[in-house]
Protein backbone atom coordinates (compact mmCIF):
# COMPACT_ATOMS: atom_id res chain seq x y z
CA UNK A 1 0.00 0.00 0.00
CA UNK A 2 0.73 3.20 -0.79
CA UNK A 3 1.96 6.32 1.85
CA UNK A 4 -1.16 8.02 -0.21
CA UNK A 5 -3.65 6.31 -1.19
CA UNK A 6 -5.91 7.87 -3.73
CA UNK A 7 -9.11 5.96 -4.55
CA UNK A 8 -12.17 6.63 -6.81
CA UNK A 9 -12.39 10.13 -5.67
CA UNK A 10 -15.40 12.19 -7.20
CA UNK A 11 -16.01 15.94 -7.67
CA UNK A 12 -18.58 17.99 -9.13
CA UNK A 13 -18.81 21.87 -9.70
CA UNK A 14 -22.11 22.52 -10.60
CA UNK A 15 -22.11 21.06 -14.18
CA UNK A 16 -18.33 20.00 -14.12
CA UNK A 17 -17.51 16.57 -13.52
CA UNK A 18 -13.57 17.40 -12.36
CA UNK A 19 -12.73 14.33 -10.53
CA UNK A 20 -13.96 11.11 -11.93
CA UNK A 21 -12.98 7.99 -9.94
CA UNK A 22 -10.25 9.25 -9.54
CA UNK A 23 -7.28 6.95 -8.48
CA UNK A 24 -3.62 6.73 -8.06
CA UNK A 25 -1.32 5.81 -5.19
CA UNK A 26 2.45 7.86 -3.96
CA UNK A 27 4.86 5.46 -2.69
CA UNK A 28 7.12 6.31 0.44
CA UNK A 29 10.45 8.19 -0.30
CA UNK A 30 9.11 9.25 -4.36
CA UNK A 31 8.75 12.55 -5.27
CA UNK A 32 5.55 12.18 -7.31
CA UNK A 33 4.78 14.67 -10.24
CA UNK A 34 0.99 15.11 -10.74
CA UNK A 35 0.59 16.59 -14.33
CA UNK A 36 -2.43 18.32 -15.80
CA UNK A 37 -3.56 21.26 -17.35
CA UNK A 38 -4.50 24.57 -15.61
CA UNK A 39 -8.42 23.54 -14.12
CA UNK A 40 -7.97 20.07 -14.72
CA UNK A 41 -8.62 19.43 -11.13
CA UNK A 42 -5.35 18.93 -9.28
CA UNK A 43 -5.66 21.28 -6.44
CA UNK A 44 -9.16 20.45 -6.49
CA UNK A 45 -7.44 16.92 -5.35
CA UNK A 46 -4.79 18.43 -2.99
CA UNK A 47 -7.47 20.61 -1.29
CA UNK A 48 -9.83 16.87 -0.40
CA UNK A 49 -6.26 15.53 0.27
CA UNK A 50 -5.66 18.32 3.24
CA UNK A 51 -9.54 17.98 4.46
CA UNK A 52 -10.33 21.12 2.75
CA UNK A 53 -12.95 19.86 0.68
CA UNK A 54 -15.42 17.54 0.32
CA UNK A 55 -14.85 14.98 -2.21
CA UNK A 56 -18.83 13.16 -3.28
CA UNK A 57 -16.93 9.78 -3.54
CA UNK A 58 -14.48 7.89 -2.74
CA UNK A 59 -11.55 7.98 -0.17
CA UNK A 60 -7.93 9.28 0.65
CA UNK A 61 -6.01 7.02 3.23
CA UNK A 62 -2.31 8.51 4.33
CA UNK A 63 -0.41 6.14 5.82
CA UNK A 64 -3.37 3.78 6.12
CA UNK A 65 -5.23 6.67 8.08
CA UNK A 66 -8.60 7.69 6.57
CA UNK A 67 -8.67 11.62 5.43
CA UNK A 68 -11.49 12.83 6.77
CA UNK A 69 -13.53 16.50 5.30
CA UNK A 70 -12.89 19.04 7.83
CA UNK A 71 -11.20 18.59 10.83
CA UNK A 72 -8.59 15.45 9.95
CA UNK A 73 -5.68 13.84 12.39
CA UNK A 74 -3.93 12.87 9.21
CA UNK A 75 -3.17 16.58 8.72
CA UNK A 76 -0.57 15.96 11.54
CA UNK A 77 1.31 13.59 8.46
CA UNK A 78 1.20 16.52 6.22
CA UNK A 79 3.10 19.72 5.07
CA UNK A 80 0.99 21.78 2.50
CA UNK A 81 1.88 24.43 -0.06
CA UNK A 82 -0.74 25.86 -1.60
CA UNK A 83 -0.28 27.73 -5.25
CA UNK A 84 -0.59 31.21 -3.58
CA UNK A 85 0.44 30.40 0.63
CA UNK A 86 -0.91 33.26 2.29
CA UNK A 87 0.67 34.18 5.90
CA UNK A 88 -0.24 36.71 8.75
CA UNK A 89 2.13 39.48 7.20
CA UNK A 90 2.92 41.12 10.21
CA UNK A 91 4.91 38.25 11.50
CA UNK A 92 8.50 37.44 10.06
CA UNK A 93 9.96 34.14 9.17
CA UNK A 94 11.20 33.35 12.68
CA UNK A 95 7.99 34.21 14.14
CA UNK A 96 5.73 32.29 11.70
CA UNK A 97 8.07 29.19 11.36
CA UNK A 98 8.05 28.89 15.68
CA UNK A 99 3.83 29.63 15.40
CA UNK A 100 3.45 26.70 12.76
CA UNK A 101 5.78 24.82 15.47
CA UNK A 102 3.81 25.16 18.39
CA UNK A 103 0.59 24.32 16.51
CA UNK A 104 1.79 20.95 15.82
CA UNK A 105 3.15 20.78 19.20
CA UNK A 106 6.96 20.66 19.06
CA UNK A 107 8.60 22.26 22.00
CA UNK A 108 10.53 25.52 21.91
CA UNK A 109 13.87 23.63 21.87
CA UNK A 110 13.08 21.75 18.57
CA UNK A 111 11.07 25.07 17.08
CA UNK A 112 14.41 26.75 17.23
CA UNK A 113 16.65 24.06 16.01
CA UNK A 114 14.13 23.39 13.39
CA UNK A 115 13.50 27.14 12.31
CA UNK A 116 17.02 28.11 11.96
CA UNK A 117 18.07 24.68 10.30
CA UNK A 118 14.90 25.93 7.61
CA UNK A 119 15.70 29.19 7.21
CA UNK A 120 19.19 28.21 6.08
CA UNK A 121 17.90 25.26 3.84
CA UNK A 122 15.55 27.88 1.86
CA UNK A 123 17.78 30.40 1.44
CA UNK A 124 16.05 33.28 3.49
CA UNK A 125 18.96 33.64 6.49
CA UNK A 126 19.24 37.74 5.60
CA UNK A 127 15.49 38.60 5.48
CA UNK A 128 14.51 35.64 8.76
CA UNK A 129 13.84 38.54 11.27
CA UNK A 130 12.14 41.15 8.40
CA UNK A 131 8.19 41.46 8.19
CA UNK A 132 6.35 38.71 5.86
CA UNK A 133 4.40 41.34 4.47
CA UNK A 134 7.62 42.67 2.37
CA UNK A 135 8.46 39.19 1.19
CA UNK A 136 8.50 38.77 -2.65
CA UNK A 137 6.44 36.26 -4.27
CA UNK A 138 9.59 33.86 -4.71
CA UNK A 139 10.14 34.49 -1.13
CA UNK A 140 6.75 33.83 0.19
CA UNK A 141 7.41 30.11 -1.69
CA UNK A 142 10.52 29.64 -0.02
CA UNK A 143 8.81 30.52 3.24
CA UNK A 144 5.85 28.31 2.46
CA UNK A 145 8.07 25.17 1.83
CA UNK A 146 10.06 25.86 5.35
CA UNK A 147 6.09 26.14 6.63
CA UNK A 148 5.21 23.14 5.30
CA UNK A 149 8.59 20.80 6.57
CA UNK A 150 8.56 22.53 10.15
CA UNK A 151 7.28 19.39 11.96
CA UNK A 152 9.07 16.77 9.91
CA UNK A 153 5.80 15.70 7.73
CA UNK A 154 5.73 12.24 6.14
CA UNK A 155 4.49 13.42 2.73
CA UNK A 156 4.71 17.00 1.32
CA UNK A 157 2.69 18.50 -0.68
CA UNK A 158 3.26 21.01 -3.03
CA UNK A 159 0.38 23.12 -5.51
CA UNK A 160 2.24 24.49 -8.43
CA UNK A 161 4.83 25.92 -6.31
CA UNK A 162 6.61 27.32 -9.61
CA UNK A 163 4.20 28.39 -11.62
CA UNK A 164 4.24 31.93 -10.71
CA UNK A 165 7.53 32.35 -10.35
CA UNK A 166 10.46 33.82 -12.62
CA UNK A 167 12.81 31.16 -14.36
CA UNK A 168 15.55 32.40 -11.30
CA UNK A 169 12.76 31.96 -8.25
CA UNK A 170 11.56 28.10 -10.30
CA UNK A 171 15.19 27.00 -10.39
CA UNK A 172 15.37 28.00 -6.52
CA UNK A 173 12.28 26.09 -5.44
CA UNK A 174 13.23 22.64 -7.46
CA UNK A 175 16.54 22.82 -5.89
CA UNK A 176 15.15 22.71 -2.57
CA UNK A 177 12.52 20.33 -3.47
CA UNK A 178 15.43 18.31 -4.84
CA UNK A 179 17.16 18.56 -1.51
CA UNK A 180 13.63 17.42 0.52
CA UNK A 181 13.32 14.42 -1.42
CA UNK A 182 16.20 13.39 1.15
CA UNK A 183 13.60 13.98 4.16
CA UNK A 184 10.30 13.11 2.42
CA UNK A 185 7.86 11.87 0.20
CA UNK A 186 6.80 14.69 -2.20
CA UNK A 187 3.57 15.08 -4.33
CA UNK A 188 4.06 17.97 -6.78
CA UNK A 189 1.75 19.19 -9.14
CA UNK A 190 2.68 21.76 -12.10
CA UNK A 191 1.78 21.78 -15.48
CA UNK A 192 5.34 22.95 -16.23
CA UNK A 193 6.92 19.47 -18.07
CA UNK A 194 10.50 20.49 -17.57
CA UNK A 195 10.14 20.94 -13.46
CA UNK A 196 8.72 17.12 -13.45
CA UNK A 197 11.62 15.85 -15.86
CA UNK A 198 14.29 17.46 -13.39
CA UNK A 199 13.00 16.10 -10.13
CA UNK A 200 10.48 13.82 -10.04
CA UNK A 201 10.29 9.90 -10.48
CA UNK A 202 6.92 8.55 -10.50
CA UNK A 203 4.48 10.39 -12.36
CA UNK A 204 0.33 10.99 -12.56
CA UNK A 205 -1.14 12.78 -15.77
CA UNK A 206 -4.37 14.34 -14.87
CA UNK A 207 -7.04 14.37 -17.55
CA UNK A 208 -10.94 14.70 -17.54
CA UNK A 209 -11.11 13.94 -14.23
CA UNK A 210 -8.71 10.77 -14.34
CA UNK A 211 -5.18 9.47 -14.54
CA UNK A 212 -4.81 9.10 -17.84
CA UNK A 213 -0.45 8.43 -17.73
CA UNK A 214 0.53 7.45 -14.54
CA UNK A 215 4.11 5.48 -12.81
CA UNK A 216 7.70 5.74 -13.14
CA UNK A 217 8.47 7.98 -15.12
CA UNK A 218 11.50 6.40 -16.69
CA UNK A 219 9.41 3.45 -16.86
CA UNK A 220 7.03 4.99 -18.77
CA UNK A 221 9.58 6.29 -21.39
CA UNK A 222 10.72 3.08 -21.99
CA UNK A 223 7.46 1.70 -22.68
CA UNK A 224 6.46 4.55 -24.71
CA UNK A 225 9.90 4.52 -26.73
CA UNK A 226 9.64 4.95 -30.61
CA UNK A 227 12.75 3.80 -31.41
CA UNK A 228 13.51 6.89 -33.89
CA UNK A 229 16.63 7.74 -35.13
CA UNK A 230 17.46 11.26 -36.45
CA UNK A 231 20.03 11.90 -39.44
CA UNK A 232 21.82 14.04 -41.15
CA UNK A 233 23.91 14.01 -43.68
CA UNK A 234 26.48 16.35 -45.79
CA UNK A 235 26.94 17.29 -48.74
CA UNK A 236 23.11 15.77 -49.98
CA UNK A 237 21.09 18.81 -51.31
CA UNK A 238 16.68 19.05 -50.40
CA UNK A 239 16.01 17.67 -53.46
CA UNK A 240 18.93 14.70 -53.17
CA UNK A 241 17.61 14.27 -49.57
CA UNK A 242 13.91 13.69 -51.04
CA UNK A 243 15.20 10.82 -53.59
CA UNK A 244 16.62 9.46 -50.39
CA UNK A 245 14.05 8.98 -48.15
CA UNK A 246 11.88 7.88 -51.14
CA UNK A 247 14.53 4.84 -51.29
CA UNK A 248 14.33 4.92 -47.67
CA UNK A 249 10.95 4.20 -46.96
CA UNK A 250 11.15 1.07 -49.10
CA UNK A 251 13.11 -0.65 -46.88
CA UNK A 252 11.44 -3.14 -45.08
CA UNK A 253 12.26 -2.55 -41.48
CA UNK A 254 11.72 1.70 -42.07
CA UNK A 255 8.37 1.52 -40.60
CA UNK A 256 7.53 5.50 -40.98
CA UNK A 257 10.39 8.37 -42.21
CA UNK A 258 9.96 12.03 -42.10
CA UNK A 259 12.17 15.26 -43.42
CA UNK A 260 12.56 18.13 -40.38
CA UNK A 261 14.68 20.81 -42.46
CA UNK A 262 17.79 18.69 -43.62
CA UNK A 263 17.39 15.88 -40.90
CA UNK A 264 15.90 12.69 -41.75
CA UNK A 265 13.59 10.60 -38.81
CA UNK A 266 13.32 7.29 -39.25
CA UNK A 267 11.24 4.92 -37.06
CA UNK A 268 12.66 1.14 -37.28
CA UNK A 269 11.58 -1.58 -35.17
CA UNK A 270 14.41 -1.72 -33.46
CA UNK A 271 17.01 0.36 -33.21
CA UNK A 272 19.78 -2.08 -32.15
CA UNK A 273 19.43 -4.55 -35.34
CA UNK A 274 17.75 -1.83 -37.79
CA UNK A 275 20.48 0.99 -36.99
CA UNK A 276 23.37 -1.21 -38.22
CA UNK A 277 21.36 -2.05 -41.62
CA UNK A 278 20.17 1.37 -42.23
CA UNK A 279 24.03 2.34 -42.00
CA UNK A 280 24.82 0.01 -43.88
CA UNK A 281 22.72 1.48 -46.70
CA UNK A 282 24.34 5.18 -46.28
CA UNK A 283 27.34 3.19 -46.52
CA UNK A 284 26.85 1.97 -49.98
CA UNK A 285 25.23 4.49 -51.33
CA UNK A 286 28.32 6.53 -50.21
CA UNK A 287 27.05 9.08 -48.07
CA UNK A 288 29.05 10.72 -45.49
CA UNK A 289 27.28 10.76 -41.95
CA UNK A 290 27.07 14.32 -40.03
CA UNK A 291 25.30 12.93 -36.98
CA UNK A 292 23.40 10.28 -35.72
CA UNK A 293 21.19 10.14 -32.94
CA UNK A 294 18.56 7.78 -31.24
CA UNK A 295 15.52 10.01 -30.25
CA UNK A 296 14.34 9.22 -26.38
CA UNK A 297 10.85 9.82 -25.83
CA UNK A 298 10.15 13.33 -23.76
CA UNK A 299 7.44 13.68 -21.22
CA UNK A 300 6.39 16.59 -23.46
CA UNK A 301 5.68 14.17 -26.36
CA UNK A 302 3.73 11.65 -24.05
CA UNK A 303 1.94 13.94 -22.28
CA UNK A 304 0.63 15.58 -25.39
CA UNK A 305 0.16 12.34 -26.97
CA UNK A 306 -1.94 11.23 -23.80
CA UNK A 307 -4.25 14.29 -23.36
CA UNK A 308 -4.86 14.56 -27.32
CA UNK B 1 -7.76 21.92 20.90
CA UNK B 2 -4.93 21.03 18.95
CA UNK B 3 -2.72 24.51 18.62
CA UNK B 4 -5.05 26.72 21.01
CA UNK B 5 -1.80 28.60 23.06
CA UNK B 6 -0.20 28.92 19.92
CA UNK B 7 -3.27 30.66 18.04
CA UNK B 8 -4.28 32.72 20.98
CA UNK B 9 -0.26 33.99 20.87
CA UNK B 10 -0.61 34.70 17.43
CA UNK B 11 -4.42 36.81 17.98
CA UNK B 12 -2.92 38.85 20.93
CA UNK B 13 0.42 39.56 18.70
CA UNK B 14 -2.18 40.67 15.45
CA UNK B 15 -4.22 42.86 17.99
CA UNK B 16 -1.28 44.61 18.93
CA UNK B 17 0.71 44.96 15.89
CA UNK B 18 -2.32 45.77 13.50
CA UNK B 19 -3.38 48.29 15.96
CA UNK B 20 -6.33 47.09 16.80
CA UNK B 21 -5.64 47.19 21.06
CA UNK B 22 -4.52 51.04 20.62
CA UNK B 23 -7.23 51.71 18.60
CA UNK B 24 -10.03 50.60 21.10
CA UNK B 25 -8.25 51.82 23.78
CA UNK B 26 -8.52 55.29 21.65
CA UNK B 27 -11.94 55.15 20.43
CA UNK B 28 -13.48 53.93 24.03
CA UNK B 29 -10.72 56.87 25.50
CA UNK B 30 -12.77 59.37 23.42
CA UNK B 31 -16.22 58.23 24.33
CA UNK B 32 -15.58 58.07 27.86
CA UNK B 33 -14.09 61.35 28.42
CA UNK B 34 -16.97 63.58 26.21
CA UNK B 35 -19.94 62.50 29.01
CA UNK B 36 -19.22 64.39 32.33
CA UNK B 37 -17.88 67.52 30.51
CA UNK B 38 -20.76 67.57 27.84
CA UNK B 39 -23.43 66.91 30.28
CA UNK B 40 -21.82 69.45 32.66
CA UNK B 41 -21.47 72.18 30.09
CA UNK B 42 -24.56 72.10 27.66
CA UNK B 43 -26.76 74.68 29.15
CA UNK B 44 -23.65 77.01 28.71
CA UNK B 45 -23.00 76.15 25.15
CA UNK B 46 -26.66 76.14 23.99
CA UNK B 47 -27.22 79.85 26.24
CA UNK B 48 -23.50 81.16 24.04
CA UNK B 49 -25.11 79.97 20.88
CA UNK B 50 -28.06 81.43 21.67
CA UNK B 51 -30.46 79.02 21.57
CA UNK B 52 -31.04 78.21 25.21
CA UNK B 53 -34.30 79.99 25.32
CA UNK B 54 -35.81 78.02 22.65
CA UNK B 55 -34.84 74.56 24.59
CA UNK B 56 -36.10 75.47 27.84
CA UNK B 57 -37.74 72.74 29.64
CA UNK B 58 -35.79 70.31 26.86
CA UNK B 59 -32.41 70.64 29.26
CA UNK B 60 -32.37 70.44 32.20
CA UNK B 61 -30.82 73.81 33.77
CA UNK B 62 -28.76 72.04 36.94
CA UNK B 63 -26.85 69.01 35.48
CA UNK B 64 -26.07 66.08 37.81
CA UNK B 65 -24.26 63.06 37.30
CA UNK B 66 -26.70 61.16 36.03
CA UNK B 67 -27.14 63.12 33.33
CA UNK B 68 -23.15 62.41 32.65
CA UNK B 69 -24.49 58.90 33.12
CA UNK B 70 -27.30 59.01 30.61
CA UNK B 71 -24.73 60.02 27.62
CA UNK B 72 -22.43 57.59 28.77
CA UNK B 73 -24.86 54.60 28.64
CA UNK B 74 -26.24 56.54 25.19
CA UNK B 75 -22.78 56.74 23.30
CA UNK B 76 -21.51 53.42 24.25
CA UNK B 77 -24.78 51.04 23.49
CA UNK B 78 -24.24 53.12 19.87
CA UNK B 79 -21.31 54.26 18.67
CA UNK B 80 -19.30 52.30 20.97
CA UNK B 81 -20.98 49.04 20.20
CA UNK B 82 -20.76 49.97 16.34
CA UNK B 83 -16.89 50.38 16.77
CA UNK B 84 -16.33 47.27 18.53
CA UNK B 85 -18.75 45.37 15.83
CA UNK B 86 -16.61 46.93 12.93
CA UNK B 87 -13.42 46.15 14.31
CA UNK B 88 -14.13 42.56 15.58
CA UNK B 89 -16.30 41.37 12.81
CA UNK B 90 -14.04 41.24 9.88
CA UNK B 91 -11.72 39.06 11.92
CA UNK B 92 -12.54 35.18 11.24
CA UNK B 93 -14.10 36.49 7.73
CA UNK B 94 -11.04 37.97 6.92
CA UNK B 95 -8.89 35.25 7.59
CA UNK B 96 -11.19 32.81 6.22
CA UNK B 97 -11.57 34.81 2.50
CA UNK B 98 -7.37 35.38 2.42
CA UNK B 99 -7.05 32.22 3.19
CA UNK B 100 -4.10 32.50 6.05
CA UNK B 101 -6.06 29.77 8.14
CA UNK B 102 -5.23 27.09 5.51
CA UNK B 103 -1.55 26.61 6.11
CA UNK B 104 -2.59 26.41 10.55
CA UNK B 105 -5.32 24.32 9.61
CA UNK B 106 -3.40 21.76 7.57
CA UNK B 107 -0.99 21.04 9.93
CA UNK B 108 -3.60 20.21 12.55
CA UNK B 109 -4.87 23.40 14.37
CA UNK B 110 -8.09 22.60 15.75
CA UNK B 111 -10.95 24.48 14.31
CA UNK B 112 -12.68 24.66 17.56
CA UNK B 113 -9.29 26.75 18.65
CA UNK B 114 -9.72 29.28 15.67
CA UNK B 115 -13.35 29.82 16.40
CA UNK B 116 -13.27 30.29 20.27
CA UNK B 117 -10.50 32.19 20.01
CA UNK B 118 -11.47 34.51 17.76
CA UNK B 119 -14.47 34.86 20.23
CA UNK B 120 -12.53 35.64 23.21
CA UNK B 121 -10.31 38.16 22.04
CA UNK B 122 -13.08 40.17 20.62
CA UNK B 123 -15.05 39.59 23.67
CA UNK B 124 -11.55 40.66 25.41
CA UNK B 125 -11.01 43.86 23.22
CA UNK B 126 -14.66 44.74 24.08
CA UNK B 127 -13.96 44.53 27.57
CA UNK B 128 -11.15 46.49 27.61
CA UNK B 129 -12.87 49.18 25.77
CA UNK B 130 -15.30 49.35 27.85
CA UNK B 131 -13.29 49.42 30.68
CA UNK B 132 -11.25 52.06 29.49
CA UNK B 133 -15.10 54.35 28.99
CA UNK B 134 -16.18 53.18 32.29
CA UNK B 135 -13.44 54.47 34.27
CA UNK B 136 -12.65 57.25 32.12
CA UNK B 137 -16.30 58.62 32.46
CA UNK B 138 -16.43 57.49 36.42
CA UNK B 139 -13.11 60.08 36.84
CA UNK B 140 -14.61 62.91 35.01
CA UNK B 141 -18.09 62.47 37.04
CA UNK B 142 -16.22 62.41 39.93
CA UNK B 143 -14.42 65.72 39.10
CA UNK B 144 -17.12 67.52 37.43
CA UNK B 145 -20.05 66.38 39.88
CA UNK B 146 -18.40 65.97 43.18
CA UNK B 147 -19.99 64.30 45.77
CA UNK B 148 -22.87 62.98 43.55
CA UNK B 149 -23.54 58.66 43.42
CA UNK B 150 -25.67 57.03 41.21
CA UNK B 151 -27.45 53.37 41.92
CA UNK B 152 -26.69 50.26 39.95
CA UNK B 153 -23.81 51.67 37.78
CA UNK B 154 -21.28 47.98 37.62
CA UNK B 155 -24.59 46.62 36.70
CA UNK B 156 -25.75 48.95 33.91
CA UNK B 157 -22.25 49.09 33.02
CA UNK B 158 -22.54 45.29 32.89
CA UNK B 159 -25.60 44.85 30.73
CA UNK B 160 -23.95 47.15 28.22
CA UNK B 161 -20.71 44.47 28.22
CA UNK B 162 -23.79 41.38 27.74
CA UNK B 163 -25.68 43.21 24.79
CA UNK B 164 -22.16 43.72 23.42
CA UNK B 165 -21.17 40.01 23.87
CA UNK B 166 -24.29 38.78 22.59
CA UNK B 167 -23.51 40.84 19.36
CA UNK B 168 -20.23 39.74 18.78
CA UNK B 169 -21.01 35.69 19.62
CA UNK B 170 -22.92 36.59 16.31
CA UNK B 171 -19.59 36.96 14.32
CA UNK B 172 -17.89 34.03 14.27
CA UNK B 173 -21.49 31.86 12.88
CA UNK B 174 -21.60 34.83 10.36
CA UNK B 175 -18.00 34.42 9.28
CA UNK B 176 -18.99 30.71 8.50
CA UNK B 177 -21.78 30.82 6.88
CA UNK B 178 -21.50 33.32 4.01
CA UNK B 179 -18.57 34.33 2.12
CA UNK B 180 -16.18 37.63 1.68
CA UNK B 181 -14.15 39.15 4.11
CA UNK B 182 -16.88 41.26 5.68
CA UNK B 183 -19.18 38.36 5.59
CA UNK B 184 -18.39 38.12 10.03
CA UNK B 185 -20.95 41.98 10.51
CA UNK B 186 -24.33 40.11 8.28
CA UNK B 187 -25.58 38.25 11.14
CA UNK B 188 -25.08 40.99 13.71
CA UNK B 189 -26.25 43.44 11.59
CA UNK B 190 -29.38 41.53 10.69
CA UNK B 191 -30.29 40.40 14.37
CA UNK B 192 -29.92 44.04 15.29
CA UNK B 193 -32.36 45.21 12.30
CA UNK B 194 -34.62 42.69 13.43
CA UNK B 195 -34.51 43.60 17.03
CA UNK B 196 -35.06 47.14 16.57
CA UNK B 197 -38.08 46.25 14.50
CA UNK B 198 -39.28 44.38 17.55
CA UNK B 199 -39.25 47.18 19.61
CA UNK B 200 -41.97 48.35 18.07
CA UNK B 201 -44.41 45.32 19.45
CA UNK B 202 -44.90 46.12 22.81
CA UNK B 203 -45.72 42.36 23.93
CA UNK B 204 -42.15 41.07 22.94
CA UNK B 205 -40.65 44.01 24.26
CA UNK B 206 -40.02 42.66 27.68
CA UNK B 207 -37.62 40.29 25.69
CA UNK B 208 -35.62 41.95 23.56
CA UNK B 209 -31.92 42.10 24.65
CA UNK B 210 -31.51 45.93 23.00
CA UNK B 211 -32.65 46.85 26.53
CA UNK B 212 -29.88 45.93 27.53
CA UNK B 213 -28.33 48.78 25.91
CA UNK B 214 -31.08 51.33 25.57
CA UNK B 215 -32.65 51.31 29.12
CA UNK B 216 -29.98 49.97 31.23
CA UNK B 217 -29.46 53.57 32.40
CA UNK B 218 -32.95 53.71 34.15
CA UNK B 219 -31.74 51.42 36.49
CA UNK B 220 -29.23 54.76 37.77
CA UNK B 221 -32.21 56.81 39.03
CA UNK B 222 -34.65 53.65 39.97
CA UNK B 223 -36.72 54.47 36.83
CA UNK B 224 -36.13 50.38 36.18
CA UNK B 225 -35.80 47.37 37.86
CA UNK B 226 -33.13 44.54 38.48
CA UNK B 227 -35.83 42.31 37.14
CA UNK B 228 -36.59 43.86 33.79
CA UNK B 229 -33.37 43.02 32.61
CA UNK B 230 -33.62 38.93 33.63
CA UNK B 231 -35.67 38.34 30.72
CA UNK B 232 -33.50 40.25 27.68
CA UNK B 233 -30.31 39.03 29.16
CA UNK B 234 -31.51 35.57 29.26
CA UNK B 235 -32.40 35.89 25.64
CA UNK B 236 -29.02 37.49 25.07
CA UNK B 237 -27.14 35.22 26.97
CA UNK B 238 -28.90 31.86 25.40
CA UNK B 239 -28.78 32.93 21.95
CA UNK B 240 -24.95 33.88 22.32
CA UNK B 241 -24.26 30.24 23.56
CA UNK B 242 -26.67 28.69 21.00
CA UNK B 243 -24.79 30.47 18.07
CA UNK B 244 -21.06 30.10 19.66
CA UNK B 245 -21.95 25.98 19.12
CA UNK B 246 -23.31 26.50 15.87
CA UNK B 247 -20.66 28.30 15.17
CA UNK B 248 -18.17 25.44 16.44
CA UNK B 249 -19.78 22.63 15.12
CA UNK B 250 -20.18 24.43 10.83
CA UNK B 251 -16.87 25.56 10.86
CA UNK B 252 -15.74 21.46 11.46
CA UNK B 253 -17.28 20.55 8.40
CA UNK B 254 -16.54 24.03 6.61
CA UNK B 255 -14.82 24.11 3.24
CA UNK B 256 -12.14 26.50 2.98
Amino acid sequence: MGLLVVDSLSKRFKDLQVLDQLSFEVEEGSVFGFIGKNGSGKTTTMKIITGLLKAEGGQVYIKGRKVEFGETPTNHLLGYLPDVPEFYSFMNAYEYLSFCGRVTGMNSTDIDRKATELIALVGLQDSAKRRIRGYSRGMKQRLGIAQALVHDPVLLICDEPTSALDPQGRSEILAILSQVRERTTVLFSTHILADVERICDTVGVLNDGKIVLGGNLERIKSTHRRDTIALTLDGVSLAGLDTLATELRALPFVERLSLQGMAMLVDVKSVQEDGQQLLAQLVEKRLTLLSYQVIEPTLENLYLDVIA
Amino acid sequence: MNGFSAFLSKELLQALRSMRFLIVVAAFLILGLMNAPLAKFTPQILELAGVGEMLEGLIPPTPVAFDAWAQFFSNIAQMGILAILLLCGPMLSWEKSKGTLVLPLTKGLGRMSVVLIKFIVMTLLWTLGLLVASLVSWGCTLVLFPGETVEYLALGIFLLWLLGVFLLALVPLSSVLFRGSMSGLILPGAVLFIFLIALAFPNLISWNPLLLGQNSVLLLIGAAETGDFLAPSLVAGITAIVTLVAALISFRKAAL
